[in-house]
């Protein structure tokens, strides 16, 4: 149906039309594999309050967390062993569950209300879309989603481990929550602990 | 509160489009001109000026405006409100006069946003890397596929549905000489453009463009002093909300609860109900969005917008019709303006000077903005009764 003029054709000029080149994506490994080395282990405090710990490159599995690795956002805690997990609040007064700490409770307003949640690894998908015209620098088409966890929390992020095709992503599907490293540094040359979901083993 | 009712004693806009050679001062004076000139007054009538521009929301563009339309020394109060700022800059000065403080108030609302990147939103954070592209998308077209998604999961909405929208809403602008643009898109072209973020093509996306639109406010008293009551549009309800508190809001910005909220309002305030509506402005930033809001304002009950849409109910012609002046999508979506213009859409059918888009013999009509962050602004309107 083509015709000579289509509507928005300038907005092509608005400078954020480029794709960038797809990166070949590697197998990962849904966990992250990680090892301790106590000595040199690094603690610093996340914004929730808690301790969190990163520790040295481990030559075993996939993934590893150098001694830079931090968290993407204040949502992912690393503890001193174990698996990486999303950890939001939840108020104790109202009992509603947030993913970042605030002044005071957004449900019900109440003040020192707010408590450390782990959140579960499971899910429901709410909702998604592919993505096809991103800002400069970031590889597409991705899958950009929104999970409801067990227990309760909502959280939003790539979709991964499926063809980015509306036909093959069922909305109300269950998912799995995993941490891998992102291929994406800081200025520093720090690398992140990102959090993804995709369809439940 | 008052009780007198407000009317619009003069309300217009310019033809939206790409004007990079005129100042945004420039722009908001001719759409200034142009109310007063439809209200039949001047500048030293009006005792206070609203101004909405949201990008460039320090640079004093009210005062700008005064500048370039006559410097009387009123009191000028600039807003940004997102894409409800023009919807906000138009209550103020409702308030103002439903306060007792004023009989005459000028609101204009304007923006450059031609050349404008379509994503909007997104970005990242100051330290740290970003997480757009990680953490799924915060670009506009995201956010409101997404909002659109989680229709389809509750009630199967489809792509086709989704694109319907802006075959209707261009449709409707090849009659609006004020839209920036005139052109049929049949389905196919539609669901075959660019795809942005699925299910929204480049076609289900506002388009960025210049613009400005005002609207003169008078007191009941004023505008019968004046002999008005012949065109002037009474506000049956000037509502605003925001979103509260829902469980998704922080990852997925609640456009629903607060149209909702701000329709309850505005219903009652006007004393009419959905189904007394003759048009609808509603904000279809994206396709999918005008689908959610079928239901927020009530148009349809929960569920039924897929098939409103199937039935082209919305379309000219049709039981509610919905964007005939061509929307955000097609008119265009400069966001200060956007609220007013939308506001002069319903407000010409009423007066009855709306040529071939004309809705027929319509009397109340409603005007419904949506600002992410969020907020909703919602005006009902009721034409002269001559
Ligand atoms: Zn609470």
């Amino acid at each position: 149906m083509g015709l000579a003029q289509s509507p928005k054709d300038d907005l092509e000029s608005g400078g954020i039309g480029q794709r960038p080149k797809v990166i070949a994506q590697t197998n990962h490994s849904p966990h992250v594999t990680r090892c301790r080395r106590d000595d040199e282990r690094i603690r610093t405090k996340s914004r929730l309050g808690h301790a969190k710990t990163a520790t040295d490159p481990c030559p075993i599995g996939v993934h590893t967390l150098s001694d830079n690795s931090r968290p993407i956002t204040s949502l992912v805690q690393i503890p001193d062993s174990g698996d990486p997990f999303l950890q939001g609040l939840k108020c104790k007064s109202c009992g509603a569950i947030s993913l970042k700490s605030r002044a005071a409770c957004g449900k019900c307003g109440g003040r020192d209300t707010n408590e450390p949640l782990r959140l579960a690894n499971k899910g429901k998908l709410h909702a998604f879309s592919i993505v096809y015209r991103a800002f400069p620098g970031i590889t597409v088409p991705f899958v950009s989603a929104v999970a409801d966890l067990e227990g309760g929390g909502t959280i939003k992020t790539n979709l991964i481990g499926v063809d980015p095709d509306p036909e093959k992503i069922q909305l109300g599907m269950d998912i799995d929550v995993v941490f891998q490293v992102v291929d994406r540094k800081d200025s520093e040359g720090n690398e992140y602990l990102g959090y993804f979901i995709q369809p439940a083993a | 509160m008052g009780s007198e009712d407000i009317y619009i004693a003069g309300i217009d806009m310019i033809k939206f489009g790409k004007f990079p050679d005129i100042s945004i001062a420039t722009l908001g004076a001719e759409a200034a001109h142009l109310a007063l000139d439809d209200a039949g007054i001047t500048i030293n009538d009006v005792q206070a000026l609203y101004s909405g521009n949201l990008m460039m929301a320090s640079a004093m563009v009210g005062q700008q405006i005064q500048k370039e339309i006559g410097q009387t020394g009123i009191p000028v109060v600039n807003c940004a409100n997102a894409c409800a700022t023009g919807a906000t800059a138009l209550r103020e000065g409702w308030t103002a006069i439903k306060a007792g403080l004023y009989d005459i108030v000028l609101a204009v609302g304007v923006e450059k946003l031609a050349g404008a990147g379509m994503l909007g939103g997104g970005g990242g954070n100051k330290t740290g890397i970003s997480p757009e592209g990680l953490l799924g998308s915060g670009a506009m077209p995201c956010v409101f596929a997404e909002a659109g998604m989680a229709h389809s999961k509750e009630y199967g909405t489809s792509f086709e549905q989704f694109a319907q929208i802006a075959v209707k809403n261009h449709h409707h602008s090849t009659m609006n000489p004020k839209a920036r643009y005139q052109i049929e898109t049949p389905l196919e072209e539609v669901m075959n453009a660019e795809m942005i973020s699925y299910p929204n093509t480049k076609l289900m996306c506002s388009a960025n463009v210049d613009g400005a639109a005002a609207a003169v406010l008078m007191s009941e008293k004023k505008v019968k002093e004046l002999g008005l009551m012949g065109q002037a549009v009474k506000i049956r309800a000037s509502v605003l909300t925001t979103d509260p508190w829902t469980d998704r809001d922080e990852v997925m910005p609640d456009i629903n609860t607060c149209t909702r909220n701000a329709a309850a309002q505005a219903y009652e305030m006007a004393g009419v109900g959905p189904n007394d509506l003759d048009l609808v402005e509603l904000h279809d930033c994206f396709a999918t969005a005008e689908v959610l809001h079928y239901e927020n304002l009530g148009l349809c009950a929960d569920g039924e917008a897929g098939k409103l849409i199937d039935e082209k109910s919305t379309w000219l012609g049709g039981r509610i019709p919905v964007n005939l002046s061509g929307g955000l999508l097609s008119k265009g979506h400069p966001i200060g303006a956007t609220g007013i213009a939308n506001v002069y859409e319903v407000s010409t059918h009423l007066r009855g000077g709306a040529g071939k888009r004309q809705a027929e013999g319509a009397r109340i009509g409603l005007a419904h903005v949506i600002g992410l962050g969020t907020c909703c602004g919602i005006h009902i309107l009721e034409g002269p009764s001559n």
